[in-house]
């Protein structure tokens, strides 16, 4: 929502999200021109964020919530084009639809673009050599996805404290995570299971094989 | 291009038909709830320049979704046919 994000967190969370987003810019125009297959796939990928955060599915207790899609990006191409993608989706959302907004833009592209997809990276990597691609890509979408509503609640929490200092900050963080929880829990898995059979329908028309992804991290 | 227009004409009204029947409190208006709860006299500082309403609102995010399911079946597609997997 615009102006609801202090405006101290709102240029912190900017100055923070920059740099990665500059860097991923860089990396994705890099990526585009190495071939015409490497080019579409990242146009896929890109397009799976913009269709699965368009929806807004309805989840337990009469909630609903978004999911970020970017677990397909993370997997082909690593954290650093994911952010710069992500930035691409918020701000339509931002300028066209005043969802979340320009002063929230560098929280959402922080727990959306940067923290979410990295910590996803990071699981994917850690069960890889032990679970095939698409089990594996399943893993990465769901942890990507509640990494980011985690970032989210921590970034609520930090700005709306329940109390003075680090533990008014940190229990405001909880009160967040909880309202998330609830709704993001299953729509994540289900996350999981969307970009596990993207992967494998990528898998099935040879486009990418367990050894040649995208472009590697 | 018109059947993957088509995909994206379909996908895109399935998610109006989701975001306006489906329904549901959504998690960031929960959020914003919570967040006023804990900080009473909070303002926005800043208001949108401009907002399309709920219908509005469900109507480009049908919009989005439209246009990222016609680049998702146009590219899939180019993937699937063209050399472009060989290269």
């Amino acid at each position: 929502m615009e102006g609801f994000l202090p405006p101290v967190w709102a240029i912190l969370w900017t100055v923070v999200a920059l740099p990665f987003v500059a860097y991923g810019a860089r990396r994705t125009l890099s990526t585009i021109r190495t071939d015409t297959r490497t080019k579409a796939l990242v146009a896929v990928a890109a397009a799976f964020v913009f269709v699965l955060s368009a929806l807004k599915l309805p989840s337990v207790a009469g909630s609903s919530s978004h999911p970020t899609g970017t677990g397909v990006l993370v997997v082909l191409f690593g954290p650093a084009i994911t952010a710069f993608v992500s930035t691409i989706v918020l701000l339509y959302q931002s300028v066209l639809l005043a969802h979340g907004g320009l002063t929230t833009l560098g929280a959402n592209v922080t727990s959306m673009g940067v923290v979410g997809p990295f910590v996803g990276w990071t699981a994917y990597r850690l069960v890889r050599s032990r679970l095939t691609l698409q089990q594996s890509t399943f893993v990465a979408a769901v942890v990507t996805d509640w990494a980011t509503y985690l970032t989210t609640s921590v970034q609520l929490g930090a700005a709306f404290p329940a109390g003075e200092g680090v533990s008014g900050a940190l229990a405001s963080t909880l009160d967040f995570a909880a309202v998330f929880a609830l709704t993001q829990l299953p729509i994540g898995i289900l996350e999981g299971f969307l970009a596990a059979a993207m992967v494998g329908y990528l898998l099935r028309i040879d486009t990418i094989s367990d050894r040649r992804l995208g472009v590697p991290s | 291009m018109k059947r993957f227009l088509l995909v994206g004409v379909v996908v895109a009204l399935g998610i109006l038909v989701v975001t306006t029947v489906g329904g549901g409190t959504g998690t960031d208006q929960q959020a914003v709830a919570l967040a006023t709860e804990q900080a009473p006299g909070y303002e926005q500082w800043v208001s949108p320049v401009w907002s399309p309403g709920t219908t509005g609102e469900s109507a480009l995010f049908a919009l989005q979704g439209g246009v990222g399911a016609t680049a998702l079946s146009y590219y899939l597609d180019r993937l699937r046919t063209s050399d472009a997997s060989d290269t």
